[in-house]
């Protein structure tokens, strides 16, 4: 876990700054609070002008952190770096999401605020009673039992229900997967289970593209308080040999 | 990683801020053989997207990360933070896997991106993140038609420990949220107080986004915007 050598500590505040999670505090030096700390790097990142910050080698339970906050940290199960996901960015190859389906990414913690693991079994829970599919390659699926949405010790990591709920992270994505039509259920769940977090989430819908739009679309301007943003991702059917 | 999935701001100013990612399936052996060597190809998607202009290109190489950001130049360095030049990241030998990201501002050059790629049918995964109809317009006049979209439906939950809308808008052009609030807000003030150009305070927090996917040219809007509005409360409240 990262933490500073007092006796080179020079309480620039320059760590703190740098830090997402406002986990350092510095008085006479600085401090980093280990609960808080998601282990992104970041202040490592940042340069201590008198070298005082260490990150050792960490194991699991600790090293879960830092796979889902570091963007540099790579994920060995999935081979992929950030938060270990691919969501929809080779669905031209991998025909995840097809059509009549939606793609959910629900983004435990962002933007910036970070969560702990007891809130994304929270939300995961309500999400698996209704019959949900987990996507396979997520860090978050390989911690959970795909039934239940709870927390098992068959895990790549062999670490304990207990040891997974007591972990925070920068951000965890949920990704799963439900026939269109249980969109708005899903979306009444979400608004459910948003009340019972103490952290945020991103809500991400993904669609495949039919006849000039995202063919989940007309569901969603048919469901009250909800906003879909301007602003989203596309695949471009580039990706080759798609199916 | 949808880290350009939820970025906040009005829609003119999202208007003007695209990212392009290449991106292969990791188990398909099919898209990674595809028409050549994986390197051959990310350093063809590299240089299409270098010869337009973006304002960010970024290619994973051997053991490291090649980061072209407008504005960043060698004396801003520090730590593991290197800039690189547009053309060491369009010419890099040592690619390493399907990754490569670009960003731009102007649609027309997305436009050109695109119409390019779909020529070079190189088999990656093609992103594009902006404003849908933007985008849209982007994908007709290229010939392509989006294969899958993901909308953002926004923040939920307990939204009242989240910075205030400005301090978002910064903060959220990197995915991973390596840009402290903080850090956005101690830039707008130093601006604001005239001790940091705005230019350098827009590298310094792309310089956190460690995928390279920030936007210095918005965020110097954004923070000449706020730098603006805090000079003008100051005033009023002298």
């Amino acid at each position: 876990m990262v933490y500073v050598v007092r006796e080179l500590c020079v309480a620039c505040g320059r760590c703190a700054l740098y830090c997402p999670v406002e986990a350092i505090t510095v008085g006479e030096y600085a401090f980093v609070d280990q609960e808080r700390c998601v282990e992104c790097g970041t202040c490592i990142r940042a340069e201590c002008p008198v070298d005082a910050l260490r990150q050792p080698e960490l194991k699991p339970p600790r090293l879960l952190r830092k796979l889902f906050s570091d963007p540099l940290a790579t994920f060995k199960e999935t081979e992929v770096p950030g938060r270990g996901t691919e969501e929809m960015k080779t669905n031209d190859v991998t025909n995840n999401v097809k059509f009549g389906e939606a793609g959910w990414g629900v983004e435990m913690g962002r933007p910036g605020v970070s969560t702990s693991f007891a809130d994304v079994e929270k939300v995961a829970m309500a999400l698996a009673r209704h019959g949900v599919e987990f996507l396979d390659l997520n860090p978050v699926t390989m911690l959970i039992d795909k039934r239940t949405g709870r927390f098992t010790e068959k895990n790549p990591w062999g670490i304990s229900p207990g040891e997974i709920r007591a972990l925070r992270a920068l951000s965890a994505i949920i990704e799963f997967k439900t026939p269109k039509e249980k969109v708005p259920e899903i979306i009444e769940t979400l608004k459910e289970v948003s009340r019972e977090v103490d952290t945020v989430f991103s809500v991400g819908i993904i669609s495949r593209w039919r006849d000039g739009e995202p063919e989940v679309l007309p569901l969603l301007k048919g469901i009250p308080g909800i906003r879909v943003y301007p602003n989203g991702k596309h695949n471009m059917g580039l990706g080759r040999p798609g199916p | 990683m949808t880290h350009t999935n939820h970025r906040r701001g009005s829609r003119e100013s999202l208007s003007r801020d695209f990212v392009i990612l290449s991106m292969i399936e990791p188990t398909s052996g099919a898209q990674r053989s595809y028409g050549g060597p994986l390197e051959e190809r990310v350093r063809r998607f590299l240089e299409i997207c270098g010869r337009h202009g973006p304002v960010a290109l970024a290619a994973r190489a051997r053991g490291r990360r090649l980061r072209y950001l407008k504005g960043w130049t060698e004396e801003m360095n520090s730590g593991v933070h290197r800039a690189s030049t547009l053309e060491e990241v369009m010419r890099c030998e040592e690619i390493e896997g399907g990754v490569g990201h670009a960003v731009y501002t102007d649609r027309e050059a997305v436009i050109e991106v695109l119409r390019e790629l779909r020529e070079a049918d190189l088999g990656l995964s093609i992103v594009v993140s902006g404003v849908f109809d933007e985008v849209f317009k982007a994908c007709r006049r290229a010939g392509l038609k989006p294969h899958t979209v993901n909308m953002s439906l926004g923040t939920w939950g307990k939204v009242e420990l989240l910075p205030d809308e400005t301090i978002l808008e910064l903060c959220t052009m990197c995915g991973h949220a390596m840009i402290s609030r903080k850090l956005a807000e101690t830039m707008i003030e130093r601006v604001a107080a005239g001790t940091m150009t705005p230019e350098a305070a827009a590298v310094e927090l792309g310089k956190q986004c460690t995928c390279n996917v920030f936007n210095t040219v918005r965020a110097l809007e954004i923070i000449n915007r706020a730098a603006a509005e805090m000079k003008r409360v100051k005033a009023i409240n002298i």
